[in-house]
Formats: C-alpha cells, structure tokens, sequence
C-alpha cells in the first residue's frame, strides 16, 4: 500500500502543468497564484509534501480538496453509493441478458439463433459504452422524454436514484451482456462435450436439468471470476458514462480532479480505489467457493 | 431448451420495459428547470472559490454577483467604467484634492442568514480585509488606500495615498471581485469557513454546495431592491457541451453556457431560444518575444504581422463570437485607440511579408522550433491558422500542443517565443496594458518596456483626457513596436429560454463574464 501511495504521489507531480493556474483559471492575477502555492504548500520539498499526504490518509484524514476548498472525505463518501449502484446494475444486467444468451447460442451452436447472438455480442463489445450512452439519451431523454438527461437523482430518494440509473446502467450493461454472452459461450461449449453430461443425458435426466443442474453450474467459474474482474473494470471505465450523463460518482469526481491537478482530491480517491479492489478481488475468491463446492478455503 | 430460453429472455425484457413506462408514468423527477427554479447549466467541472478574494473564476463570479453587492454597481447589461451607479452606497463625494473620499450608504439593509443590518463597519472590515495580502488576491489595487474609517453608522470615509479619480477608485468598489461587501459579523463567528460560506446582502442566498453537481441559491425575500423573482437558482456543472445543449433542449436547465464557435450556437439556436453574446470582449494577442533571434528584428515581427489574415480566424470561429482587434485594447473599452492609424492595422499582405523577410536578411523565410499552444480549442485552432498562414511566406512554426496549465507554464517561464494569449479584463485600458505590457510585468511576454512612461504618467493622472490620450499613445508605440500582434476578440455567449425576462433591456457586457442573475429577472 505504501508503494501504491508512493507512485500515486510522483505520477501527479510528474503531471505537467502548474495546480495553480488549472484551478483558478486563466484572469487569476499573478498573486493569488503566488498565494494559492503557497497556500497547499506547493512550494515545499517534495518529500515533506509526501509526508503530510502519507500521514493524512495513515490517520483517515484527507483534508480539504484544492480545486473548491471543500473536505474530500464527504464528497467521496457521497460519490460511492452513486458508483456501486451503477456498478451493480450494470453488473446485474450483464449477468441476467448474458448468461441466457451465452447459453442459447452454444446450445444452438452454428444455428440461426447462434449467429444472431454473435453479431449482437460482438456487436456490443465494439459499440463504445459513451457513444451508446449518447445514443441512448439521444432518443430516450430527448426524443421521446422518458428518461432524464443530467445528474443521479436524490441519494435519499431511491425511486429517484433507480430513475437516474436506468440509461447510464443500459449503457455499461449492454456491453456488459455481450462480454459475458462470449465468455458465458465458450465456457459452456466446453462442459457440455464432457462426459459427465453425457452420461446424465444417458441415463435419461431431462434437458432442463442437464442444462442448468449440469452443465450451467460447471460452466460459472470462468464467468465469476470474469465479472470480478468486470466490476473493478467498471467502476473506473464508467468514467466516460458518468461524464456523458453527467453523473455523479468515483469516476466523474476522479476526471475532476486530474483535469484540474486537484492533487489532494486526485491521491485520495486513487488511495480508496486501490483498496475497493483489493475487496473486489477478495470477494470474487469468495465467490468460487459458492458455485463450485469443489472449491474450499482452509 | 428452447421453451425456457425464450421464457427468460422474455421475463427480462417485460421487466426492463415495464419499469421504463412505470416510471415515465411516475416521473417526479423530469423537470428539473421550473416556473420558480432558474436551473443555469454552467460550462466548469466545479465551482471553485466563494471568497470574492481568493481569486474567483468567471463561474464562480456569476455566483457570487448574486449573492453579494458592492458599494456601487454597473448598470444591468452594461460594464462601463464611466457610468457606474449607486449600490449599498447611495451617494459619495470627494475633496478637491481626490485624496479623500466619504460615502453615505444606504439603511435597512440587512444581511443574509440573520447576520444583521449593514452599516459602516461592515463596510471598513471589508476594505480593510481587501487590502490585506494575506486575504485578498486583488490586494494590489487597494495599495493606495490609506485609513478606512466609519464616520457613523452610515458614513465611511477612505483616505488614499495619493489623488485617484474616480474612473480609478469606483471599479475597486464595485460589486465584482474584492468590492464585495462582506458581514463583519459573519466574519467574526464563521471564521475560516467564511471562505466557502458566502454571507452577502444580494437577492440571493446560499443554501448549498455539492462539488461537481450543483450550487443553489434562495430567494432572499429581504432584499431592498424588492423581492426576487426565483424562489432558486440552480448552478449546475456540466463541462459535457453535448450533454450541457440536449439538458436545455430537454427543459432541465434555461440558461447554459454555449462554447465560443459559431458550429456551437448553430446547435442551441432555436424557437423558443435567445442567444446572448456579450463582452466584455476576451481580447487575443499574439505576443512575441522580442528578446530572441530572429524576432528581435523589427522586420520580422512586421513581416509576421502582415502574413497573418484576421479575417480568416473570425470566418472560422464565427461573426456571432469573434470580431478582428486592431489595437490591443479594443476599441469600445475606456482608454481604447479609435481609430487605429492605418498604417498600423498591418492589414493582409503576404508580399509585403515577403519583402520584409528579405530585407531582413531572410529571403528563404526562418523556422522557429517549438511554438507551445495550448490544446483547448479556442487557442489551438487559431494558432493552427496562424501556423498555416506563416508557411505562405516562408515562416514554419513547429506547433507543440500541450495541455493548458502546462502552457501557462511554459508561457511565464519564458520559453514560448509566441504566446497566443487571451485576456478578458474590466473594460478600461489600463488593466491590459499594465499586466501585458509594463517593463518588467510577469507576463510580459514580448520584454517590452517602450511605453513604460506613458503608462506610469498615466496612473497618476487626474484629468481623464489626458489619461486617455497617454494610453493611446501607449498603444500607437505597442503597435509600431509589435510586441504583441491584435488578432481578434471573443464574445462570451449564453443562451437562455425566452420565458426568462432578465430584468433589464439587453446584456451587452457583464462583469461576472457570465450571464447576470438580477433581482428582478423571471419568468414571464
């Protein structure tokens, strides 16, 4: 962890262009840049700038952010509710169209039914989240009005929250859904050419069962350890989403913070994420042990 | 197979669909813009300082203008340094010798969240608090401000070092940056956080700030001007311009801000829709630095100036935004030359160029290797043309893109020998001839110092012609000398519903830089 927050720290003063002038703007007159250097102590050796940083998030306190004097623990605490349920509806959508549809088309192998969901997927996979996003507002919000255009709703006001999410999760979640489709595919071609499917069709269990007592079950180590990965994917790359819906959340306060070399803000939320998936990771290693009981830990 | 496929994919899809029409039956939430909420879409990520002396940027002051007064005013849709109004000021006068200056202010007055009546002390607290550098960025144009003290409860009178009219004092009063009056007693009990907690006597109210969402204002029923027209305004953040012009087109905001292209209006206009393009105008220049081979040469800088045609930056920027600049101050401002000699307007002739490239000792053209400009659009494409224009006669510039603060950067550590640089400032001319072109200066970018009497002389001078007269002159020498090459102006452009009246006839500058939210602006 001290590594990571060692890199984070050069990698932002590695950044060129002066805090100063990317916070308060070209008509900032050249004192109060002068002050606002010396104000966040820019001017100071680096390793002393290091050790207030270090021992700030040592002690849980992440100070004020430069760009709008705020304190950076709140708005980053109010920015995670806003990431996790686009995480998880996005997530959520991928699992509940992909799963299907990578089951049909490998049980339909080289049909009709088959190429079609190819095409959808990779489809998917080629269509840019934010263009999609765009697309969506394009005609959801704008055209027909049935969905808003800006902002992620009232954090106190669920309806709110879950009206806000419905475009943005359709977009990260449709990409989603072809991702896991192909995964969900090739996965399930493989277990149902085993022999242990054989021999349950041979002894004459139904083709439901077979499918998804069988043969689903088996196929889901790949597609759980894909989604972990997915999700710490996601709740970075939903940047570019969450800037076109105009969305708060990680990402969004993240793109803030490096365009205007808010230092403070930037090594706070990079701290946090480091820690976010090192959870995820914990939790997909969870994860194995509940779809394929072969799996334990000691 | 088969059955339960379809049966699934089915379920999903009536899931998905139904709750996309339940909600749209639903819809509390789609209309955020409404008959008593201004819901401006800002073009900034955040809203940076709410201290009107730390150094706001133009957002920042459209918000604080609504919360906040000065001791006089602009008139609405009008920054004119020569006719200013009363504010919380209702009248002053100067002795003879414009070293003293008494103002009486107005009464009943009374500050936002309780803070009290507004008086004198009030008054000396913030000129006081205005002439600290350790608080106050803009300290440097309160330096001639001796004892600020309160007469009476509604009597203040400020004694200055040395004589100032007031075409110099006013704009230091005004209701824009430090002239902000701020509680003293709000001061007192907020301390520190009277830096994010503005506490003013304006028609609006702060109520709350979410960084990087939103800022909102209420009506502050107090006011004694009358009572507001909205019961909110609502700042929100959208930097996006595509997300920013549909959020309008949808009806979730009324005002946003529009990018300076004319490719940018053409996609807001509409029915129902006004465009607003106001200054004061943002006044670009190219500077170059005299000190280096081959620009050190007359000739050269001549013959840079004739290669460049200003007609083509405006065509491509729009005639609704941009308009050539023929002096570095533009000709509308107080103190601007009108009319530029003809001679010095080195309008476009590459011939002329040429010749003068040869008579330079430079008949094969030069290169200079790299030029930084920044990678925002409004600076990187009129460079690119500039660029463009210079290979016509033989000039090659090696254009390195760079992100913005980093060409601040290296703009003020001097090492880009052409520095495109924009600059929107109170529209009086010594503002830009001081920062730009006084010996010296920090950003001087040309290391010009051959108007540096002119400029002096003219701080201070007391008889207005003759101030005006020596900036003129000061500008006649910064053209013959081409330190700085005038190339165009942009106007800032706002584009609001027509059902917003703003309470005034017709925004022609603001002073904020953004479109101003007047007491008596609403619905109709």
């Amino acid at each position: 962890m001290f590594a990571v927050l060692l890199f984070i720290f050069v990698v932002m003063r590695v950044l060129p262009g002066d805090p100063a002038y990317a916070i308060l703007g070209d008509e900032a007159p050249p004192e109060a840049l002068e002050q606002f250097r010396t104000n966040w102590g820019l001017d100071k050796p680096l390793p002393q700038q290091f050790w207030s940083y270090l021992s700030g998030v040592v002690t849980g306190d992440f100070g004020l952010s430069m760009a709008n004097r705020q304190p950076i623990f709140p708005q980053i605490l109010r920015a995670i509710p806003y990431t996790l349920d686009l995480t998880i509806a996005g997530s959520a959508i991928g699992l509940l169209f992909g799963i299907p549809l990578g089951v049909l088309t490998a049980r339909y192998r080289n049909t009709p039914i088959d190429y079609l969901g190819r095409f959808v997927s990779l489809a998917g996979l080629s269509m840019p989240t934010f263009y999609l996003g765009i697309l969506l507002i394009f005609f959801l919000s704008f055209k027909f009005r049935w969905f808003p255009v800006i902002g992620g709703g009232d954090l106190s006001d669920p309806w709110s929250r879950i009206y806000h999410l419905v475009l943005p999760a359709l977009s990260v979640g449709l990409s989603q859904t072809a991702y896991i489709t192909r995964i969900t595919r090739s996965s399930f071609l493989e277990v149902i050419n085993t022999e242990f499917v054989q021999t349950a069709r041979a002894k004459g269990v139904t083709e439901r069962r077979v499918m998804f007592r069988h043969a689903l079950r088996n196929a889901l180590v790949p597609i759980v350890s894909v989604v972990g990965i997915y999700v710490g994917i996601l709740i970075g790359s939903s940047i570019l989403v969450t800037i076109v819906f105009n969305r708060p959340g990680l990402g969004k306060l993240m793109v803030g913070a490096i365009s205007t070399h808010d230092y403070t803000m930037l090594q706070s939320i990079m701290a946090m994420y480091a820690g976010i998936i090192v959870v995820v990771n914990l939790l997909t290693d969870l994860a194995y042990g509940l779809v394929d009981p072969r799996i334990r830990y000691r | 197979m088969n059955e339960i496929g379809r049966r699934a994919f089915l379920w999903e899809l009536g899931i998905i669909g139904g709750a996309a029409v339940g909600l749209n039956l639903v819809d509390p939430y789609r209309v955020y813009a409404g008959e008593t909420t201004l819901a401006y879409g800002v073009n900034s990520r955040d809203i940076r300082r709410l201290d009107p002396m730390s150094g706001p940027n133009s957002n920042d002051k459209t918000v604080l203008a609504a919360i906040f007064n000065g001791l006089v005013r602009t008139r609405p849709g009008e920054v004119n340094a020569e006719r200013l109004e009363a504010d919380l000021a209702e009248r002053w006068e100067s002795s003879k010798d414009l070293k003293s200056w008494t103002f009486n202010l107005r009464k009943g007055v009374e500050f936002h969240q309780g803070f009290g009546e507004f008086t004198a002390a009030d008054v000396v607290f913030s000129l006081e608090r205005a002439k600290d550098k350790k608080t106050n960025v803009y300290y440097k144009s309160y330096l001639p401000f001796g004892k600020i003290e309160a007469l009476d409860k509604y009597t203040v009178r400020v004694q200055l070092q040395s004589p100032q009219t007031a075409l110099s004092l006013l704009p230091t009063l005004l209701d824009w940056q430090a002239g902000m009056v701020l509680s003293k007693k709000a001061a007192e009990k907020l301390g520190n956080k009277l830096k994010t907690t503005p506490i003013g006597t304006g028609p609006y109210m702060f109520k709350e700030f979410i960084p990087q969402e939103k800022l909102v204002l209420v009506r502050n029923d107090n006011y004694f001007r009358g009572k507001p027209g909205f019961e909110q305004v609502v700042f929100r953040m959208l930097p996006d311009p595509s997300s920013r012009t549909i959020a309008f087109k949808a009806g979730e905001i009324d005002v946003m801000d529009v990018d300076r292209e004319q490719r940018a209006i053409d996609q807001v206009k509409g029915p129902g829709v006004v465009i607003e393009s106001f200054g004061p105008a943002s006044v670009h220049k190219l500077h170059m630095d005299r000190t280096r081979k081959p620009l050190n040469d007359l000739r050269v800088r001549q013959a840079i100036a004739y290669a460049i045609n200003r007609d083509d930056i405006v065509r491509f920027i729009g005639g609704d935004v941009a308009q050539p600049l023929f002096s570095v101050i533009p000709a509308d401002f107080v103190g601007g030359l009108d009319p530029v000699p003809e001679r010095l307007k080195y309008n476009h002739d590459p011939a002329k160029a040429k010749k003068l490239l040869a008579d330079a000792g430079l008949p094969d053209g030069f290169s200079i290797d790299p030029v930084y400009i920044s990678e925002r659009p409004q600076f990187r494409r009129p460079m690119e043309i500039i660029q463009n224009e210079l290979a016509k006669v033989g000039i090659k510039i090696n254009l390195s893109v760079i992100a913005h603060p980093a060409w601040h950067t290296k703009n003020d550590e001097g090492s880009n020998p052409l520095v495109l640089r924009a600059a929107t400032r109170f529209p009086t001319a010594n503002f830009i001839l001081e920062e730009y072109f006084l010996g010296g200066g920090k950003r001087n970018y040309s290391h010009f110092s051959g108007a540096d009497a002119e400029l002096k002389r003219a701080q201070g001078e007391t008889d207005l012609v003759v101030q005006k007269k020596l900036w003129a002159e000061a500008q006649v020498k910064i053209l013959e000398d081409l330190a700085a090459f005038p190339t165009h102006t942009l106007n800032t452009i706002v584009a609001r519903k027509t059902k917003m009246n703003l309470g005034f006839a017709k925004c022609e500058s603001s002073l904020s830089g953004g479109l101003p939210i007047k007491w008596n602006a609403r619905f109709t």
